[in-house]
C-alpha cells in the first residue's frame, strides 16, 4: 500500500498521476501524516535534479493550514446561514405587519358613537392605505437587503389585495 | 488511450471541499518552481520562503474563486509574482530586477547565471549539491539510473520510456520513483542544509544520522 502510494506520488511530480492516484495518496496521507515529510523529501530530490531553488515551505505550509481549512470551510454555510435568517426575520416582519393592520385592536373600542357612515368609511380607506404603505415599505427593506447579500434583486410585486378586497 | 486527467484540478476540486491535504499535494509539486520564480526577484533565501509560503496561503483563500479556467500552476504562478512584487514594494524597494519592469521580466526565463542567488555561499551550496547528486546518480543501478535520465533530463514521458526500456509502465513508475528515493537517501544531508527549515533542525543536531 505504501509503496503504491510512494510510486504514485513520483508519478504526481512527473505530471503522470491517474485519478486513482490520486485517491491511493489522499488515502496514504490521511493514515500517515508523516508520509508529507517523506514525499517532501522526494519532490527536493526531483528539484535537485531539475536545478530549482529547494524550499521547505511544503512542512511549514502543512503546519499552518489547519486553522486556515476551518476558515475556508464555514465561510460558506456560515454566510448561507445569516443570508436565510435575515430573510426569514424580515418575512415575519411582514407577515406580522400585514395582519396587525388588517385586524382591528381589540383594546380599541368598535364603535363609540354613532358616526356617520362617510366617515367610517373614510377610516377603513385611510387604515388600509396606511397598511399598504407598511407592506410596501417591508417588501422594499427586504429587496434591498436581499440585493445586498445575494445579487439577486427581488423586485416588490404590486400587490393590490387592498384595492381587491375593496372591490 | 484514455484521455490525460488534470489531476491538479482534482485536489483543487478536493480542496475546495475542505479537504487540506489535497492542497498539500499540490504545495508539495509546486513549492520549488515557485521558488524558482520568486528567486529572480528576491535575493534572500528566508525571504524567498516567506514569499512562496505567502502566496500559498494566499491562493488557499482564494480557492473558492478558482474556477480551473487556467491551468492550477498558471494561477498560482500569477499570485507569486505579486505576492513577490508587493514584497519589494513593503521592502521600499522598486520591483524591478537590475532595471527591467518585473511583469515584463515574468515572460522571460532568465539564464541560471544571471540570477539574483548567485551569491558566493549560494555557488557554493550548489555546487555541492550538484556534485552530490551527480555521484548519487552514478551509483544508481543501471536501470534505474537510465529511466530517471530518460525522465529528467531528456524529458521523455512514461509511456515513452516504457517503450524505450521495452517494460510495462509500472515498471517505469516503480524504477523512477526507487531512483530519486535512493538519491534522496544518499543527498538527505547536503538537501538539509538547503531549506530553512530543515536548516533549523539540523542545527538542532540533525547532522549526526
Amino acid at each position: 500500500m505504501k509503496a503504491k502510494a510512494n510510486e504514485a506520488f513520483s508519478a504526481f511530480l512527473d505530471g503522470e498521476a491517474s485519478e486513482i492516484d490520486v485517491q491511493r495518496m489522499l488515502k496514504a496521507l490521511d493514515e500517515q501524516p508523516a508520509l508529507l515529510s517523506q514525499w517532501h523529501g522526494l519532490s527536493k530530490a526531483k528539484a535537485g535534479l531539475q536545478g530549482e531553488v529547494l524550499i521547505d515551505t511544503a512542512l511549514t505550509f502543512a503546519a499552518a493550514v489547519p486553522a486556515e481549512t476551518s476558515a475556508v470551510n464555514s465561510t460558506g454555510w456560515r454566510f448561507r446561514l445569516q443570508q436565510a435568517g435575515i430573510a426569514a426575520a424580515v418575512a415575519l416582519v411582514v407577515i406580522t405587519g400585514a395582519r396587525y393592520s388588517l385586524t382591528p385592536e381589540p383594546s380599541a373600542p368598535v364603535v363609540a358613537t354613532v358616526v356617520a357612515p362617510e366617515r367610517i368609511n373614510t377610516a377603513l380607506a385611510q387604515q388600509q392605505f396606511e397598511a399598504q404603505r407598511r407592506l410596501d415599505q417591508y417588501l422594499r427593506e427586504h429587496a434591498e437587503q436581499a440585493s445586498f447579500t445575494t445579487g439577486h434583486v427581488v423586485v416588490p410585486a404590486q400587490l393590490q389585495w387592498v384595492e381587491a378586497q375593496s372591490e | 488511450m484514455a484521455e490525460p486527467t488534470d489531476v491538479d484540478l482534482l485536489l483543487v476540486l478536493r480542496a475546495q471541499k475542505g479537504d487540506s491535504r489535497a492542497f498539500d499535494l499540490l504545495v508539495l509539486k509546486y513549492q520549488h518552481k515557485l521558488a524558482s520564480v520568486v528567486s529572480r526577484y528576491i535575493s534572500e533565501r528566508d525571504a524567498v520562503e516567506d514569499v512562496v509560503q505567502d502566496a500559498f496561503i494566499k491562493a488557499y483563500r482564494a480557492l473558492p474563486g478558482f474556477r480551473g479556467d487556467s491551468a492550477f500552476f498558471t494561477w498560482i504562478y500569477r499570485i507569486a509574482t505579486n505576492t513577490a512584487k508587493n514584497h519589494l514594494e513593503s521592502m521600499g524597494r522598486r520591483p524591478s530586477y537590475r532595471g527591467q519592469d518585473i511583469d515584463e521580466l515574468a515572460l522571460y526565463d532568465l539564464p541560471e547565471a544571471l540570477q539574483d542567488r548567485d551569491t558566493p555561499d549560494a555557488l557554493l551550496a550548489r555546487s555541492q549539491l550538484d556534485e552530490q547528486l551527480q555521484k548519487a546518480l552514478t551509483a544508481l543501478p543501471e536501470e534505474l539510473k537510465v529511466a530517471l535520465t530518460l525522465r529528467e533530463f531528456d524529458g521523455l514521458s512514461y509511456q515513452e520510456i516504457s517503450e524505450i526500456m521495452e517494460t510495462p509502465i509500472g515498471t517505469v513508475r516503480s524504477r523512477i520513483f526507487r531512483a530519486r528515493e535512493s538519491i534522496e537517501n544518499e543527498l538527505k544531508v547536503v538537501m538539509s542544509g538547503i531549506g530553512r527549515h530543515t536548516q533549523n533542525q539540523s542545527a538542532r543536531g540533525g547532522y549526526e544520522g
